[in-house]
């Protein structure tokens, strides 16, 4: 009776996934079908911290960094050496990469607040370097023109609703791939790393270099991200990656349900709509985080995700036993 | 060949050899110069009032702590300076005191981490767990083997503690050790489910070296031929059932002078 109604929840979310994601942006106007894009992009963002602040128990508030230095990348290399899709994606990644396995030896020794200002510490550093570093980066007039790829098709991509159905084929490509990475031998360390890392020692595990490969798979779908945002926004400034661009993400997770990978896809697409939507009307959309985050904690502290969990759950509970009673009258 | 003579030594070798071991906790030496020798697959309880030093003790074993002073020796080869992991790889598992499990997964996925600890298949990323079926097939032995089966998918804070300790005993046993260091397993059991305990370890293959501290006097008499007693950090005394129960500094430390 349980399984059967989860799974009925299960499937009619997916049926309106398939609805919303897949059948539907064709009617919609080209402001939905940007916005939708844009969600999707942030959802992979706010997913990859996930396999560090739900996963791990790590909480980062430098990840945009990731995000930002792939976002450069791809901004460098295709306006000023026009190169290619394939080699700018390959080289956002990168970069990403070879960039958290260097901070992932200053970061992966520490837990829990030492972890967050470290990573703090260092998404600043990516920020200042974006910020100051003019020659390379524009400092904060950031680098415009990024022209949107030519990936091989027919299509054009300036057009929103082809980028947006390109977007979406790798979306999926990065969701299955953390769906996977989650359910793993090596996910399944992550968890027990943020269970008790000393019980992981004894049993014999290298916890530190758990969290070492785990901070470096989540800068390299950071960095997945990132190409598709410099490509979306055909433009990249320092502010993509500050201290709000990070602390964004992280409410991304806590508001849609870290340890899940679809509550922070949620978590993405409700901050984006929110900050899209509040904003035409006032300037205080860091007041509307801000209380977002503290309605958040105080009222579903496990997420959203979590919370409708928890609510079906007990509706289903109060169904079955109406229906026993029911029964026996 | 050579496998075979080193194979020869290390049969001869004892299990675990202590020498002068200590460690100091700022002015205090809560382990001091303790030497102890455990020969393969001997049962030993270790004994001891409280703060003798007896947890320390197995820090130092599984290389939680670095021991200030003395170098410890595993099947004869220098183990010292090794970190905890690597210890475990060479066939070390303990339980803790105070129930130290995944709480908020199940007892499956507990049993699982124990599974995949010492396999390289533990960096696997692009493939489920649940396809490993190496490790499913392990997991489900152990649970059968812990009566665990009925509980496998109910979290371990939900259980009792009863069940928790038992899991704390089948995740260190899962890994097939060598060197089994069971710290207090009887902690807060009842005296029915300590009875269930004691049966438990009793059954556990002979091969295995173990060492119990244990405080329940009826517990450890039964369960070894051969005690320790530590004493403010020191090696007091060691001996048979008879010698320790007929001790006169034992019986002074453990029921006051007379």
């Amino acid at each position: 009776m349980k399984d059967r109604l989860t799974s009925t929840t299960k499937i009619i979310g997916l049926i309106l996934a398939v609805l919303v994601l897949l059948v539907m942006p064709p009617f919609y106007t080209s402001y939905w079908v940007t916005l939708l894009t844009q969600m999707l992009i942030f959802a992979v963002l706010a997913m990859s911290l996930d396999i560090l602040v739900g996963y791990t128990g790590l909480s980062s508030f430098g990840h945009a960094g990731f995000f930002g230095v792939a976002g450069y990348a791809v901004a460098i290399l295709s306006t000023r050496y026009k190169m290619g899709f394939l080699f700018c994606f390959i080289s956002g990644i990168s970069l990403s990469v070879l960039i958290s396995m260097i901070f992932g030896f200053l970061v992966a020794h520490a837990t829990g607040v030492y972890f967050l200002i470290i990573t703090l510490a260092l998404g600043m550093v990516l920020w200042g370097l974006g910020f100051r570093w003019v020659t390379m980066t524009g400092g904060d007039n950031g680098i415009s023109g990024i022209a949107r790829p030519d990936i091989g098709l027919p299509i054009a991509l300036t057009d929103p609703l082809t980028f947006y159905y390109v977007v979406l084929v790798f979306f999926l490509v990065a969701l299955v791939m953390m769906a996977i990475l989650v359910r793993s031998p090596f996910g399944h360390s992550l968890k027990g790393v943020r269970e008790s890392e000393s019980r992981m020692r004894v049993l014999g595990y290298h916890s530190w270099l758990h969290k070492y490969l785990a901070y470096v798979v989540s800068a390299a779908f950071a960095g997945f991200a990132g190409v598709f945002w410099a490509y979306f926004n055909g433009f990249i400034s320092p502010f993509d990656m500050d201290l709000n661009a990070s602390i964004e993400i992280v409410l991304m997770v806590i508001l849609g349900g870290p340890g899940t990978l679809i509550g922070p896809a949620l978590g993405a697409g409700i901050i984006i709509f929110l900050k899209n939507f509040i904003s035409a009307y006032t300037q205080r959309w860091l007041l509307i985080l801000g209380s977002i985050y503290i309605l958040t904690i105080l009222y579903a502290p496990q997420g959203l995700i979590n919370f409708l969990k928890d609510w079906l759950k007990g509706r289903q509970n109060k169904a079955c036993g109406k229906k026993s009673s029911d029964g026996k009258g | 060949m050579g496998s075979t003579g080193e194979r020869e030594t290390k049969r001869s070798d004892p299990c675990l050899v202590l020498k002068d071991l200590s460690i100091d906790f700022g002015g205090l030496r809560a382990v001091d110069g303790v030497n102890l020798t455990i020969e393969q697959g001997e049962r030993r309880v270790l004994m001891g009032p409280n703060g003798a030093g007896k947890t320390t003790l197995f820090n130092l074993i599984s290389g939680i702590y670095p021991p200030s002073r003395g170098r410890i020796f595993y099947f004869g080869k220098e183990i010292s300076r090794y970190p905890t992991y690597r210890r475990a790889a060479l066939g070390m598992a303990r339980t803790y005191q105070v129930t130290n499990l995944f709480r908020c997964l199940t007892v499956a996925e507990n049993i699982l981490m124990a599974c995949q600890a010492l396999d390289r298949t533990k960096f696997v990323m692009f493939r489920t767990l649940s396809s490993c079926h190496g490790h499913m097939d392990r997991c489900n032995d152990v649970l059968k083997e812990f009566d665990l089966a009925e509980k496998r998918n109910e979290l371990v804070k939900n259980l009792s503690h009863g069940d928790q300790r038992r899991i704390e005993v089948a995740m260190a046993l899962t890994g097939k050790p060598r060197l089994l260091l069971l710290d207090e397993p009887a902690a807060g059991l009842s005296s029915s489910e300590t009875q269930d305990l004691t049966v438990l370890l009793k059954k556990i293959d002979p091969a295995i070296t173990i060492i119990l501290i244990e405080h329940d006097m009826d517990v450890a008499f039964e369960f070894a031929e051969r005690i320790t007693i530590l004493y403010q950090g020191q090696f007091l005394t060691e001996g048979t059932k008879e010698e320790i129960r007929n001790n006169a500094t034992v019986q002074e430390i453990y029921l006051g002078a007379e």
